[in-house]
Parts: C-alpha cells; sequence; structure tokens
C-alpha cells in the first residue's frame, strides 16, 4: 500500500488552508471596512448553513450569497467570506477533519465569482445561478476526494465513482437548493452588495 | 441551539491545559489513526479515545458525533467490498455487473472495509474530544499572533453569528406586526414573504458592517503594527502532554520503521498477532499517549501530584 494518501490529502487540506489565508492577508493587508463586511457576510452565510443545514438537509441559500459576494467583492472577500463560512458554522455544529476541505471548497466557490466578474464583467444573475447549480455537484466531488482517499482502497476511478454515487442524491439536493434561492433571491442580493460596494469605496484625498 | 458554543467549560483538567498542547497531543493522534493500518492499534486508538471522552464528560455528544457518521461508516463497509478484487477468499460469486464487472465478494475486503470503518470512527471521536476540551478562543487566542486579521473575522463573525439569529427573529415579529402572516398562503407566497425578511436581515446586517468598521477605524485599527497579549500559562501538566505526545509519535514511527502497526489484508489477511514486537510498540505507543488520561485520574484522586503538576 506504500504510499498513506489519506494522510497526505487531510495534511494538504490543511496547508493549503493556512497558506492561502496568511497570503491572502498578508499581500495589501485588509482594510477595516473589507475586515467588517467579511465577519458580517461569513457570519450571515454561517447562520444560513447552521439553521438550513439542520432543518432543510441540504437545501441552504448560503452558495449563492458566497459566490455573489466574489463577484461583486473580487477574489480576496470572496474568498475570505467562503473559507469562514464552515468554519464559523463548525463551531456550533462541531469541527472536524473534514473543516479544512469544506473551507477550501466553499473558499473557491467565492474566487469563482471573482473569475466569472473578470471573464464576463456584465454577467447578470442567471449565469451565476448556473455556475451556483454546477458547484453544488462540484462541491460534493471535491469533499469526496478526501473521503474517498483516507477510507478506500484501491484507489481507483472506480472507487472514486462508487463514493460519489453513494453521495449523489446528497449533491443533487444541494444544486437544486443552490438553483432555487439563486433564482429566487440572486436579483436582489447582487443589488443590495453592489450598493455597498459602492460605499465601500471611499477615496481619501 | 445557535445561543451557545458547542464547548462547554466545565473546569475539568483537559480543559485546563494549553490549547497547543493538547493541539500537537490530538494532531498526534489524529496522523497515527491516519497512518496505522492494522485493526489492533486501531482499536487501540479507539478504547483510548473513549476513555478520554469519558473523561471529558462527554458520552452524550460522542453518540451525537457517532450517528453523523453512520451513513459515511455504511458507504466505507459496502463500496469497498464491492470493488476489492485482490482479495483470496471468496465468499459470494456475484453476477457480472457491467462497469464493475463480475462481484466477487471476497472475505479480506469485507474485512479491510471493516477495518476502515474502525479508522473512520477513530477520526470522528478524535473531533469529538477536540470539540470537548479546547474552548475555540484560546485557539483563536493562540493564532492571533501569526494571522491577526483572520482570527479577528472569525471573533467578530462568532460573535455577530447569535446576533444574527436572534435579528431575524425581530425581524420576523416586526412583520408579523405589520400584518404578514407567515404560515397562510400557498408556497410560493409564503417563499416571498420570508424572501423579504432575507432582504431586510442582509441591508442591516451590511448598515452594521458599515458602523463596525467605522468604529474599528476609530479605535486606529491598521495604523501600526499589532500588539498581542497571551494569558496562556505554560504549566508543568502541558510539558508533560507535549513530551509525552512527541515520544508517542517517535515510538510509533521507529515501530513503523520495522513494520509494527502495518498491515497486510490482501491476497490474505495477515496474522493479527504476528510477534511480540507488535504488542510491545503498541504497548509503548499507548502508554505515551495516555499520559493525559493519566493526569486526568491522578488530578482527581492525588491531591500532591495536584499541587505538583
Amino acid at each position: 500500500m506504500g504510499i498513506n494518501w489519506g494522510l497526505y490529502t487531510t495534511l494538504i487540506g490543511i496547508l493549503a488552508v493556512l497558506v492561502l489565508l496568511s497570503a491572502m492577508e498578508k499581500k495589501g493587508g485588509l482594510d477595516s471596512r473589507q475586515v467588517a463586511v467579511i465577519a458580517v457576510l461569513a457570519a450571515l452565510c454561517a447562520a444560513g448553513r447552521a439553521v438550513t443545514g439542520v432543518g432543510l438537509l441540504f437545501l441552504q441559500p448560503t452558495m449563492f450569497l458566497v459566490e455573489m459576494t466574489g463577484f461583486v467583492y473580487g477574489a480576496r472577500v470572496g474568498f475570505f467570506t467562503g473559507a469562514m463560512t464552515p468554519l464559523i458554522s463548525n463551531f456550533f455544529m462541531g469541527q472536524g477533519a473534514w473543516t479544512p476541505w469544506q473551507m477550501l471548497c466553499w473558499g473557491l466557490v467565492g474566487v469563482s465569482g471573482a473569475v466569472v466578474k473578470v471573464l464576463f464583467p456584465q454577467a447578470g444573475n442567471k449565469v451565476l445561478t448556473a455556475i451556483c447549480f454546477l458547484w453544488g455537484y462540484l462541491y460534493g466531488a471535491i469533499m469526496d476526494i478526501w473521503q474517498w482517499t483516507v477510507f478506500m482502497r484501491p484507489l481507483t476511478w472506480q472507487t472514486y465513482f462508487l463514493t460519489w454515487a453513494a453521495g449523489f442524491s446528497f449533491d443533487s439536493l444541494r444544486a437544486a437548493g443552490n438553483l432555487l434561492f439563486s433564482a429566487a433571491l440572486g436579483q436582489q442580493t447582487l443589488k443590495i452588495l453592489q450598493y455597498f460596494h459602492k460605499k465601500m469605496d471611499v477615496q481619501f484625498l | 441551539m445557535f445561543d451557545r458554543l458547542f464547548y462547554r467549560e466545565k473546569g475539568l483538567f483537559l480543559q485546563s491545559l494549553h490549547p497547543a498542547a493538547v493541539l500537537v497531543y490530538l494532531l498526534v493522534l489524529l496522523i497515527l489513526s491516519l497512518v496505522y493500518e492494522h485493526p489492533l492499534y486501531l482499536l487501540a486508538l479507539l478504547l483510548l479515545v473513549a476513555l478520554l471522552i469519558r473523561e471529558a464528560d462527554g458520552m452524550e455528544a460522542w453518540e451525537g458525533f457517532l450517528k453523523a457518521g453512520i451513513f459515511l461508516m455504511l458507504v466505507v463497509m459496502v463500496v469497498n467490498p464491492l470493488v476489492i478484487r485482490a482479495g483470496k477468499t471468496i465468499i459470494w460469486h456475484g453476477p457480472a455487473v457491467p462497469f464493475l464487472g463480475k462481484l466477487d465478494i471476497s472475505l479480506e475486503a469485507v474485512y479491510f472495509g471493516a477495518a476502515s470503518s474502525l479508522r473512520l470512527l477513530v477520526v470522528i471521536s478524535i473531533f469529538c474530544l477536540y470539540n470537548l476540551v479546547i474552548n475555540p478562543d484560546r485557539v483563536l487566542n493562540l493564532f492571533s499572533r501569526v494571522a491577526g486579521k483572520s482570527v479577528l473575522v472569525l471573533t467578530l463573525a462568532t460573535r455577530l453569528f447569535p446576533t444574527m439569529v436572534r435579528d431575524l427573529q425581530r425581524i420576523k415579529e416586526v412583520q408579523q406586526l405589520r400584518g404578514v402572516d407567515f404560515d397562510t398562503g400557498s408556497l410560493w407566497q409564503r417563499a416571498r414573504k420570508y424572501s423579504g425578511l432575507y432582504n431586510v436581515l442582509l441591508l442591516s446586517s451590511l448598515e452594521g458592517a458599515m458602523e463596525i468598521a467605522e468604529s474599528m477605524q476609530a479605535r486606529a485599527f491598521g495604523s501600526g503594527r499589532r500588539s498581542t497579549y497571551s494569558r496562556n500559562l505554560l504549566r508543568p501538566r502541558d510539558l508533560f502532554c507535549l513530551g509525552s505526545s512527541v515520544l508517542a509519535l517517535l515510538a510509533a514511527v521507529w515501530g513503523l520503521h520495522y513494520g509494527c502497526g502495518r498491515y497486510t489484508f490482501y491476497p490474505e489477511a495477515d496474522f493479527l498477532i504476528k510477534d511480540g514486537a507488535t504488542l510491545a510498540v503498541l504497548f509503548i505507543v499507548l502508554f505515551y499517549l495516555s499520559v493525559p488520561l493519566l493526569l486526568s485520574e491522578g488530578w482527581k484522586h492525588c491531591r500532591f501530584l495536584k499541587s505538583k503538576i
């Protein structure tokens, strides 16, 4: 069995999160407005994740908010908001070996919003909704990597596929939730976030 | 549920340890649980963690964690036998299935699935222990020196979390007083009412964020290097824990170098106890790892020890 991939993927997750967070923090430095907005949005997302995570299974009004944060405020704020969401909600739901990988996934959701902004600056709610729907499955697929490398042998495409298939119904629920919430609330959320983005952007002369 | 953290302060010995000592100890436990393949070693780790959880007065919390882990365990136990073809002792010749090939279930694969889910149990229990004995505030305090802003964001958000749940309740009540009935109407109408709730919450919290930012600015946030202050004492008990964790890790690495803790499942499962060395290494590692448990027992029952650590 030679290489112990379970150990490596867990450590890679922890290290990646630490490196990304500290690099994003050091580079340029966040100002007080960004810190406050990240904290508030992360708390909102975490509340959404924790409250509905218990009540509505996986239909959570959270992923689209992270995505839109990245879209409006850029990659750094998006990543921070995303990465903090599972960390905070897990203070209430229980931390685990899953936390670093969840942080990574959620952070990537935020970054993907910023990428959309760069590629299609005019993108509206429809594009973001479609991406949120895809993220519902992508998130499950990435989280399965951790579970697969730690608990499955041999590490083949077949075992990965079976792990993924076992979680397919949950992933579908998550994707459907993203689609519903993003379609219903996305337009207004985008408007509110952009309004505050203008308000935040103060230049001292 | 959301007005309190998962962690509860109970004045236990394990909770009084320095957070760095506990983090190192739990990290060593996690690494060992991921490295060891030997079912006996995993079983011993599970026993140790279970005893520690009992010591931390967390049997109820553990039950919750285990319930959440059952689905994962089932997946691990079912998928492994279905796909592994390396086992020699076939117990069931299944039909040929597209994509997977011929379904031959071997005893070794079932055995491996069971051992893997045992590992899953250990990992879940270690994190249950983490949640029971480490105060999140103290961990954040530990990291505030290296990553001040991330920790600040985290602290602010954690503090805002219960406020937000309360705000939501308040907004809902205000809306109800204005005549919005959340319990009537079709699903679509109800969803629209709730979406109004969400908009108000988002707006008012972002407005609050601006106020927080201004008050941080007024308190000279970001005007220079940040000063830090820590009140965590490093007591003899923490040194014992740190030392024993490092010794356990060293002993485990040394043992693994000679093959103790490794285990071959295929094509035929190995003997559970191959030689005396397997037991000896297990005993040594377990002894070092159980130092916090022993200290905790001593702290409770021996006044002399309590005064010294």
